[in-house]
C-alpha cells in the first residue's frame, strides 16, 4: 500500500506541474493585450508601456512561468490586474460557493444513484427497472442548463419555493445559503445520477450472478444481507472510481450552473476573467480547479483500494 | 469519461426485440430533427431573423405557432434554423476529433514501445482535466464563434477516440491474423489499413454516436456562455441564454428550444445503444 501510495502521489505531482505548464502555455497565447484591456482602447501608449512594466509583462515567458510556480509554492497566489487585489482574497469567498455546490450535487449524486441503481436492479426486468432506465435516458439527454432553467419556472415562478438564483452569502445563515444551492445542485447532479444509476445497476447485476452470492445465499443469508454484504460491497469498487472521476464533470459543470443561477462561485469568476484578460486569475483558477479533481480522483483511488483488499496484491 | 462509461454500459433493455425498437425509436427522432434541419434550408414560416416588434413575447398561437421572443422573431423558424447548427457543429467536431484521435490511437498501437507510452500518457492526461474548462480556456483563446467551437469540442474529443483505438488496436495487434500479416511482410500501415481498422469500425461508430450526442450538448453549453454561435446565427444554447430573462413573463422562450435539444439528444443516445447492441454482441445476452 505505501509503495502504491508513494507512486501515486508522484504521479500526481507530475500531472500537476504538467497542468500547470498546459495552463501557462494556453492563456500565454490569448489573444489581446492584457494592459490594453485594463487602461480601455483610448488609453495613452505610454501609460500602457508603463503598466506591461509594473504586471512584469516585459519579461521573458519562462521567467514569468517560474516567477508564477515560485509564488503559488509559497502560497502567494498572486495579484488580480482587473481588482488589484490579492487573487487569494479574491478566491475565498468563490471557493465558498463552488465547493459547497459540488459536494452538494456529489452527494445527491451518490446517495439517489446507489439507491436507484440497486433498487432497480433488484426489481430487474419489472416495471419500476423500465421506469428507472427510461428516466436515466431523460437525464442524460436533458442538459444540465435547460434543466435548471426549468427547475426555475416550475420551483421559483409556478411554486415560489426556492429562490430562482442569486447567493445570499453564509453570514445569512447556513439555511438561506443552503436554499439557493438546491436547485442548482439538483440541475447540476441529473446527468451524473442517470450514468450513475446506470453503472450501479449493471454492477449490482453483475455481483449477483456471481458464484460467491450463491453460496451466501445458500448459507442461509437473506437476500439484503447478501445484496450489502457481498454484492454492494463488491459494485462499490467501481463506483468509487466513477464517482472520483464525476467530481470533475460537477466542478466543470459547475461552470454553466452558477452562470444559470447567478451564484458569484469560481466559474462565474474564472469567466469574467477571461472576458477581462485577467490571466493571473485566469492561470490559477483553472489550475485550482484541476487540481482538485487530480486530488479528488487521487483519493477516490487510494478509497478504491481501501474497500477492495485484491487491489493491494502488486501486479 | 462520460461517454466511454456509456459506451461500455449495456443497454436499459436488453432483449433482442427492444434493441430493434432503441434503434427505431433514436432513428425516428433523429431523422425528424434532420428533417427539420434540412426544412429550414429551403422554408422556414418566417425569416429566423425577421424582427417584429409589435409581436414581442407571444405565447403559442395559430400566426406564431411556437409564439415569438423579445424582439418578435418566430420561435418556431429559430428552432428548426438551430437544428441546422446544432447537427453541423455535432457532425464536425466530431469528425475532426474522430480523425484525429484515431488516426493517434491507431499510431500509438502500430508503433508500440515509448511512442505509445508517450501518446497515452498525454491522453490519459487530457482526460483528467475538466473538458468544459479546456472548451471554455480555448473558446477564449481562438475567439467565440462557430468555428472554434467545432475546434473546441473536436480537441476535446481527440483523447476520447485516441484512447479506445489505441486499446482496442493495441488487442488486435497480439492477434494471429495480425502476426501471419506481419509475417508476410506487410508494412504496419498496411495492416493498420487492412486488418486493424476494418475491425475497429463497429467500436468507432459506436463511439462516434455517443460523442456527437456530448458535442451538440457542448455546443449548446457554450453557445449559453457566449462562447459558441454567434448572432445573427441562431444556436438553441443561445435561445436558451435570451430566455433566462423572460423566464416570468415569456415561458415558452424557454421551454421548446431545450425540448429540441433534449430530443435530438435522446434520440441519438437510443441510436447510440442500439448501434452498440449490433455491433457489441457479447452484451445481448444479459439478463
Amino acid at each position: 500500500m505505501s509503495s502504491f501510495l508513494v507512486r501515486r502521489a508522484l504521479g500526481l505531482l507530475a500531472a500537476l506541474l504538467a497542468a500547470s505548464v498546459l495552463i501557462f502555455l494556453a492563456v500565454e497565447v490569448l489573444p489581446g493585450d492584457p494592459a490594453r484591456a485594463i487602461l480601455g482602447i483610448n488609453a495613452e501608449p505610454a501609460a500602457v508601456e508603463a503598466l506591461q512594466r509594473q504586471l512584469g509583462l516585459d519579461q521573458p515567458a519562462p521567467l514569468r512561468y517560474l516567477r508564477w510556480i515560485a509564488g503559488l509554492l509559497q502560497g502567494d497566489l498572486g495579484t488580480s490586474w482587473s481588482y488589484r487585489v490579492p487573487v487569494a482574497e479574491l478566491l475565498a469567498p468563490r471557493f465558498a460557493v463552488t465547493l459547497p455546490l459540488a459536494v452538494l450535487a456529489m452527494a445527491l449524486t451518490a446517495t439517489a444513484s446507489i439507491a436507484l441503481g440497486v433498487w432497480a436492479a433488484l426489481r430487474h426486468g419489472r416495471a419500476i427497472d423500465r421506469a428507472i432506465g427510461i428516466g436515466t435516458q431523460l437525464g442524460l439527454a436533458i442538459p444540465n442548463f435547460w434543466l435548471g432553467l426549468l427547475l426555475i419556472l416550475l420551483f421559483s415562478v409556478e411554486l415560489n419555493w426556492l429562490p430562482a438564483g442569486g447567493f445570499p452569502g453564509w453570514e445569512a445563515g447556513a439555511w438561506p445559503a443552503v436554499q439557493s444551492l438546491l436547485l442548482p445542485a439538483f440541475a447540476l447532479a441529473a446527468v451524473q445520477i442517470a450514468i450513475l444509476t446506470r453503472f450501479t445497476r449493471t454492477a449490482v447485476l453483475d455481483y449477483a450472478q456471481q458464484d460467491f452470492v450463491r453460496t451466501a445465499r445458500a448459507k442461509g443469508l437473506t437476500p439484503a444481507a447478501a445484496i450489502v454484504r457481498h454484492v454492494l460491497r463488491n459494485a462499490l469498487v467501481p463506483i468509487t472510481s466513477i464517482l472520483g472521476l464525476q467530481f470533475a464533470f460537477l466542478l466543470a459543470g459547475a461552470v454553466i450552473i452558477e452562470n444559470v443561477f447567478f451564484l458569484p462561485g469560481l466559474g462565474r469568476f474564472v469567466f469574467q476573467a477571461i472576458a477581462n484578460r485577467d490571466l493571473i486569475v485566469v492561470e490559477t483558477v483553472v489550475l485550482v480547479l484541476a487540481a482538485l479533481v487530480m486530488v479528488v480522483t487521487f483519493f477516490a483511488d487510494v478509497a478504491a483500494r481501501a474497500i477492495d483488499p485484491r487491489l493491494k496484491v502488486e501486479p | 469519461m462520460t461517454v466511454l462509461t456509456l459506451a461500455g454500459l449495456p443497454p436499459v433493455a436488453a432483449h433482442t426485440r427492444t434493441v430493434s425498437g432503441l434503434l427505431w425509436v433514436g432513428g425516428l427522432l433523429v431523422a425528424t430533427l434532420v428533417a427539420a434541419a434540412l426544412l429550414s434550408l429551403i422554408w422556414t414560416p418566417y425569416a429566423p431573423a425577421a424582427i417584429d416588434v409589435l409581436s414581442r413575447l407571444e405565447g403559442p398561437s395559430a400566426v406564431h405557432w411556437l409564439g415569438t421572443d423579445a424582439f418578435g422573431r418566430d420561435v418556431l423558424s429559430r428552432v428548426l434554423a438551430g437544428a441546422r447548427n446544432a447537427l453541423w457543429v455535432g457532425f464536425a467536431s466530431v469528425a475532426l476529433g474522430l480523425v484525429l484521435g484515431a488516426g493517434i490511437g491507431l499510431a500509438a498501437a502500430a508503433l508500440g514501445g515509448w511512442s505509445e507510452e508517450g501518446l497515452s500518457r498525454s491522453a490519459d492526461f487530457l482526460f483528467a482535466f475538466p473538458a468544459v474548462l479546456t472548451a471554455i480556456l480555448l473558446a477564449g483563446i481562438v475567439g467565440a464563434g462557430m468555428a472554434s467551437a467545432i475546434l473546441a469540442i473536436a480537441i476535446f474529443n481527440i483523447p476520447v477516440f485516441a484512447r479506445i483505438t489505441r486499446s482496442a488496436a493495441a488487442v488486435l495487434w497480439r492477434r494471429e491474423f495480425v502476426r501471419a500479416a506481419q509475417g508476410m511482410g506487410k508494412s504496419r500501415v498496411r495492416i493498420t489499413l487492412d486488418h486493424v481498422l476494418p475491425n475497429l469500425s463497429g467500436l468507432i461508430v459506436v463511439q462516434a454516436s455517443a460523442s456527437f450526442a456530448v458535442a451538440i450538448l457542448a455546443e449548446a453549453a457554450l453557445s449559453y456562455l457566449g462562447l459558441g454561435i454567434q448572432p445573427p446565427d441562431v444556436s438553441w444554447g443561445r435561445m436558451l441564454y435570451e430566455a433566462r430573462t423572460y423566464l416570468a413573463t415569456a415561458p415558452h422562450l424557454a421551454v421548446f428550444p431545450g425540448l429540441a435539444l433534449g430530443v435530438l439528444v435522446l434520440g441519438v443516445n437510443l441510436l447510440g445503444d442500439g448501434l452498440h447492441d449490433r455491433f457489441d454482441p457479447r452484451l445481448r445476452p444479459l439478463r
